[in-house]
């Protein structure tokens, strides 16, 4: 079959690749349909995550028909339409009987090296590096799913690939993460970071009734499809200055109180103006921060006091300069995570049934899988405008 | 609760050493000899490398255990030998005298596990050693040869395959299993594994606890020392697929999967 894979930063091919088989009693095998590009992915193709190999398959928002299944999935048959969530579950452990499927306890094979650097290993994933399983993605012809008869789900056939994929992963990340904010009547949302993850926190902090969403971000096509959303203003933070400058804006906006909470919906590759910008990327290019936390450093000082700080964005090692001062002392609470996708996503598919939401208003670039690699780069450069990427097989 | 289980694992941990030297006063914080330290890390640098050219989940496991050997090599501390009391770093214990030192010391190492199943359902998995062989990696087989003995083959990826024969000498139901090499046997060691309910109905923590003699000879001992880290997230990975087996019917795993390597 065809398979993008990675072979180094910024070297990704559509290479030919064995099929996938079944390889445990629960697996069963997806012929995928269609496929996205994670902003997430971006920190795989820039090199950010440590223990990826030359060949590792990519790709964790994926769908598609079901072919083949395992001995001991009963609740699938060939033919099924699927979304898949990104995190693999076994769905018996301690965790996912907590409903935290993102932290599953048996699905990662390398669990024991994710231990060494981060103290417990979260659950596995798919196509995101070796501390997470190492499991083949789906930005393939077919992908093997572990665990199907807990994560696949199924999806009649009068609706759109392109309305549905977003289940997999951005769109219940987003809703997380504003759900994280406990938003109550007359609050402020500020979320960092207008892409695919951050537009869906926004689209859900209003759903989940924010009296007022401020957007910043400093591509302006990204920041016209903010503002489409109602209740939603922009900032381009590079018209405004530093993280200083930032702070006072948004404290001067929310009548002296700082939004109610912040989401970071950008994670370790955080752009910024001035020294600061400069600081944390060269700290960033000689590995002695694995993150540049810019985002996060605004989202923490500009949060009022008691509010909340949600980080959807992804970082995966060590951070410099965090204003731990500002959070103790302002009493800040942080809620982040990867997404406990499997707990939101039959709600969020009614809402999408009813007609309260079309994710597919995110799509700006649509490729066959044989131009993927084209596609990353479009994507990574932000050329042309590119906000997010399907790829149909 | 938690301090009774501290103690008694102090107790396990030392019990078998018959009088730990005191670290020196030299190096603050370093306990292995400078020889050992340029050993370490040599050997580790070419672990490390050779994991992540290896690929696949053993090779990120050997190479972060080259990594852990580096640290080691590099700082002159080794986590191992500082709870087991033992310095191989005193005055005068360079070439060879240090390696020898350790060599008659006894290795020990714990892994932990919550798993969902009832004490009782676990003993009663583990009293049968041909389960054993669906979640220890390197266990290759195990031939009952009465109630309380069997032989064990063990097929590790470098090296020849060791065989030794084991005897239960402790076993309460539901509680514990212990069991010993038999006299002159490849591999000298005791073992245990106990199973103790979790509060409020989370299910049984489990603890093995496995105690080394290193075989004979300045090299066994070297090598064994690099990889006494290296052994212990050995354990604790096996007792996570016991897990993984138990609480979902199957072992994680990605081998066989399909990748653009070659």
């Amino acid at each position: 079959m065809k398979a993008l894979c990675w072979h180094g930063a910024t070297d990704v091919r559509v290479d030919h690749v064995p099929d996938p088989t079944i390889l445990n009693p629960r697996d069963a095998i997806v012929r995928v349909t269609s496929t996205a590009i994670c902003g997430s992915d971006l920190h795989l193709y820039n090199g950010y995550i440590p223990s990826m190999r030359s060949g590792d398959i990519l790709g964790h928002e994926f769908m598609g028909e079901v072919v083949e299944v395992g001995r001991e999935v009963k609740n699938l048959k060939t033919g099924d339409r699927v979304v898949v969530p990104f995190p693999i579950s076994c769905g018996s452990c301690f965790f996912c009987g907590r409903q935290e499927w993102s932290l599953c306890d048996n699905s990662n094979p390398n669990a024991v090296a994710a231990e060494q650097l981060w103290g417990h290993s979260p659950a596995g994933l798919f196509g995101y590096s070796h501390l997470t399983g190492g499991y083949a993605g789906g930005q393939a012809e077919y992908v093997r799913v572990p665990f199907a008869d807990v994560g696949p789900f199924k999806i009649g056939n009068g609706i759109p690939d392109d309305k549905v994929l977003f289940l997999t992963d951005i769109f219940p990340t987003g809703y997380q993460a504003a759900e994280f904010c406990n938003i109550q009547e007359g609050d402020t949302v500020a979320v960092w970071g207008c892409g695919p993850v951050g537009l869906f926190s926004i689209a859900s902090a209003v759903m989940l009734g924010a009296h007022r969403v401020i957007a910043i971000d400093r591509f302006p096509e990204r920041l016209a499809m903010a503002r489409k959303l109602d209740r939603v203003e922009t900032i381009n933070y590079e018209e405004i200055g530093n993280t200083l400058d930032i702070v006072d804006l948004l404290r001067d906006i929310t009548g002296g109180r700082g939004p109610d909470a912040c989401i970071d919906a950008v994670g370790l590759e955080a752009h910024g103006v001035g020294l600061e910008w400069w600081y944390d990327k060269a700290k960033q290019s000689v590995r002695s921060q694995t993150g540049r936390p810019i985002a996060l450093r605004q989202a923490i000082m500009a949060c009022r006091k008691g509010g909340t700080v949600s980080i959807p964005g992804v970082y995966g090692g060590l951070l410099d300069k965090i204003p731990m001062g500002s959070a103790m002392n302002k009493a800040l609470t942080f809620k982040m995570g990867q997404t406990h996708v499997h707990r939101y996503l039959p709600s969020l598919f009614e809402r999408i049934e009813r007609g309260d939401i079309d994710p597919s208003f995110i799509i700006t670039h649509r490729f066959p899988l044989d131009k993927a690699a084209e596609a990353y780069h479009i994507f990574a450069q932000k050329h042309d405008d590119c906000v997010k990427v399907v790829l149909k097989t | 609760m938690a301090t009774t289980e501290m103690n008694v694992k102090r107790i396990t941990r030392t019990d078998h050493l018959l009088s730990p030297p005191e670290p020196s006063g030299s190096d603050e914080g370093t306990n292995v000899s400078g020889l050992e330290r340029t050993v370490s890390v040599l050997a580790g640098s070419a672990v490390t490398l050779y994991g992540l050219r290896r690929g696949g989940a053993s090779g990120l496991l050997v190479s972060l255990l080259g990594g852990a050997a580096l640290k080691r090599g590099l700082s002159g501390r080794c986590d191992v030998y500082a709870a087991l009391g033992v310095s191989t770093a005193e005055e005068g214990a360079g070439r060879g005298q240090g390696l020898s030192l350790g060599a008659r010391r006894t290795i020990d190492m714990s892994a932990a596990a919550t798993v969902r199943n009832s004490a009782d359902e676990l003993y009663r998995l583990w009293k049968d050693p041909q389960n054993l062989t669906r979640f220890m990696t390197f266990l290759d087989r195990v031939e009952q040869i009465s109630d309380t003995r069997a032989r064990w083959w063990l097929n590790a990826p470098v090296g020849p395959v060791l065989e030794f024969e084991a005897e239960v000498i402790d076993d309460v139901a539901g509680e514990r299993i212990a069991w010993r090499a038999v006299e002159g046997a490849m591999i000298e060691h005791t073992g245990e594994v106990e199973f103790r309910p979790a509060p409020a109905d989370r299910g049984t923590e489990v603890r093995l606890t496995l105690h080394f003699r290193p075989p004979g000879g300045a090299v066994g001992a070297a090598l064994l020392r690099l990889f006494d880290g290296a052994a212990e997230l050995k354990l604790r990975g096996d007792l996570k697929r016991f897990k993984q087996w138990v609480e979902t019917g199957e072992v994680a795993t990605t081998e066989g999967q399909p990748s653009g390597r070659a």
